[in-house]
């Protein structure tokens, strides 16, 4: 997994540096890189449970090696479904690239695809990743 | 991810071999009993253990306080909680109905919109009531006390009561710590929701002929698996199966605790309609009884996630709550309205489902399961097997002292 995000991080310009260190301070976790920003996340608990409330730890960073600072947005949906959560999640910074999502809970099993829009107030990005509960 | 841990659960190699087994023994055409699956094993698998722990609710700090819970099985059978003394909570959630009432809509001072739910297994349930307009059995357990339709009754009458009737002074004392006379009437009210849902917890159906199964089968024992009749295997490899039932009902309770809308109508008398979980999201957010007010007794709030983070939506037209099935046979009828008379009507209800009906926003989750006639039967089966036999008696009263 982190592999290939390394591959995705330099295939999108990053320095090679940038892209090894970053997102700092959590090694382990699923990694997502986008132009702009890449977020390293893990659910509380692990795996992800079907019918219950999870958290999803985060740490974002910038292409820069900077912690991101921005506002972080988490949602989720079942696509073959076509429906989402019955809840918003809520999503606080920690500081230091550091976030945590409240309020989650996917209530059937199936595929799920969580979304995590960032916006720092100069660029937006949409990170999608999915994965399959039961 | 959930793969690696169900294959390090413990019986999942047995259970696997067992099936394969069954492979060469059994196939479902042949209507002896079936095998499973690996991705089967693993739902029915999580359909247990059971019976679960004690039920503990970190809100309520009568909870598993064995006088609360003898306070509460008093009140919930004392009709003067009522406002003119004609109904008690058992009026509609009878022990010998399964503690629901066996008709299809309650009974109050009128007859009501919505059919009784079984109070089997309550404590273990995320929301109450069809439209989950309470996030704790213990202020859902204030709503019919103070429903005009139901118990008409008030803060005042049941401070009254705790307050002038020694057996219940003394029995209070012992409870909650505390004279009543020195509470006011709204704690008052509040402490009886509490040690009514103390002695509601304790409602925990006994292990069931699905359970011996489900054990036996993850345990790899040929034999125990044998004394499962092949109807309520066959029934259950549909549940797992074709008909996906374990899309929402899943887990140890065969619920996954939310909403649903399964095209039972929704229309009331004259030109209303049931506002479903729209409706109960938003009393829920207007109760004082909720998990973020003060009755609360637990600081962290760590039940509230849920009431914290819900949030209406269109599609929460039409969707009542999906309801835990285990002695579903014995809390005839069904259905938010009690429309269906039998559990074979509930089968076939989503056999012949009629999928214009339903108010799902383009979500595609219930499809018609067009079963035969012996499929119907067998699935009928599964669910009879999901019920135990005890029979709930009271606790012999004694006076407090």
């Amino acid at each position: 997994m982190k592999s290939a995000s390394l591959l995705a991080a330099l295939l999108l310009g990053w320095s090679l540096d940038a892209a090894a260190a970053c997102p700092p301070g959590m090694s382990e976790g699923e990694h997502l890189t986008g132009r702009s920003m890449a977020v390293t996340w893990k659910s509380v608990p692990s795996p992800v449970p079907v019918g219950q409330y999870f958290r999803l730890a985060l740490v974002a960073c910038t292409s820069a090696q900077q912690p991101f600072a921005g506002t972080i947005a988490i949602d989720a949906n079942m696509p073959l479904h076509r429906h989402g959560m019955n809840y918003r999640a809520s999503v606080r910074s920690q500081g230091d690239g550091r976030y945590l999502a409240e309020g989650l809970l996917f209530h059937m099993p199936g595929r799920w695809q969580i979304t995590i829009d960032t916006d720092d107030g100069q660029q937006r990005e949409h990170l999608v990743t999915e994965l399959e509960v039961e | 991810m959930k793969l690696r841990s169900f294959i390090a659960a413990p019986g999942l190699a047995a259970a696997l071999a067992l099936s394969l087994l069954d492979v060469r023994s059994a196939s479902p055409q042949s209507g002896t009993a079936p095998s499973f699956s690996p991705a089967e094993i693993r739902r029915i698998s999580a359909m247990g253990p059971w019976p679960p722990p004690p039920i503990r609710d970190p809100s309520n700090r009568l909870s598993g306080n064995a006088a609360a819970i003898a306070l509460g099985e008093k009140l919930f059978f004392d009709p003067r909680l009522s406002s003119d003394g004609s109904m008690s909570c058992a009026s509609c959630h009878d022990p010998q109905q399964g503690w629901a009432d066996g008709k299809p809509r309650a009974l109050g001072r009128r007859t009501l919109d919505r059919n009784t739910p079984s109070l089997w297994n309550v404590g273990l349930q995320r929301w109450f009531g069809w439209d989950g307009a309470n996030d704790s059995l213990w202020a859902q357990s204030l709503r019919p006390i103070l429903e005009p339709a139901e118990l008409a009754s008030s803060e005042a009458h049941v401070a009254r009561l705790i307050r002038g009737d020694p057996d219940l002074v003394c029995s209070w004392r012992k409870a909650v710590g505390v004279d009543a006379e020195t509470q006011s009437d709204q704690t008052v009210l509040v402490g009886v929701g509490k040690a009514l849902a103390s002695f509601q917890e304790t409602l925990v159906t006994a292990q069931t002929p699905f359970d011996d199964f489900r054990e036996a089968l993850l345990g790899g024992n040929a034999a125990g698996t044998q004394r499962y009749p092949a109807a309520a295997r066959r029934g259950l490899a549909i549940f797992v199966g074709k008909g996906n039932c374990t899309a929402c009902h899943f887990g140890p309770t065969f619920s996954n605790g939310e909403f649903s809308d399964t095209g039972i109508p929704f229309f009331l008398e004259g030109a209303n309609v049931d506002r479903a979980r729209y409706g109960g999201i938003a009393r829920l957010k207007a109760s004082p009884f909720n998990l973020l007010g003060i009755f609360n007794d637990d600081p962290a709030r760590s039940t509230a996630i849920g009431t914290r983070h819900v949030e209406q939506r269109h599609s929460n037209w039409g969707e009542f709550k999906v309801p835990p099935l285990r002695n579903v046979a014995r809390s005839a009828p069904y259905g938010h309205n009690g429309s269906l008379a039998t559990l074979d009507d509930v089968v076939r209800h989503y056999s012949a489902l009629d999928e214009d009906r339903l108010h799902a926003d383009g979500e595609r989750i219930l499809r018609r399961l067009d079963l035969t006639h012996a499929q119907s039967t067998d699935l009928v089966a599964f669910l009879r097997s999901l019920s135990d036999d005890r029979i709930w008696q009271r606790t012999p009263q004694e006076p407090c002292r």
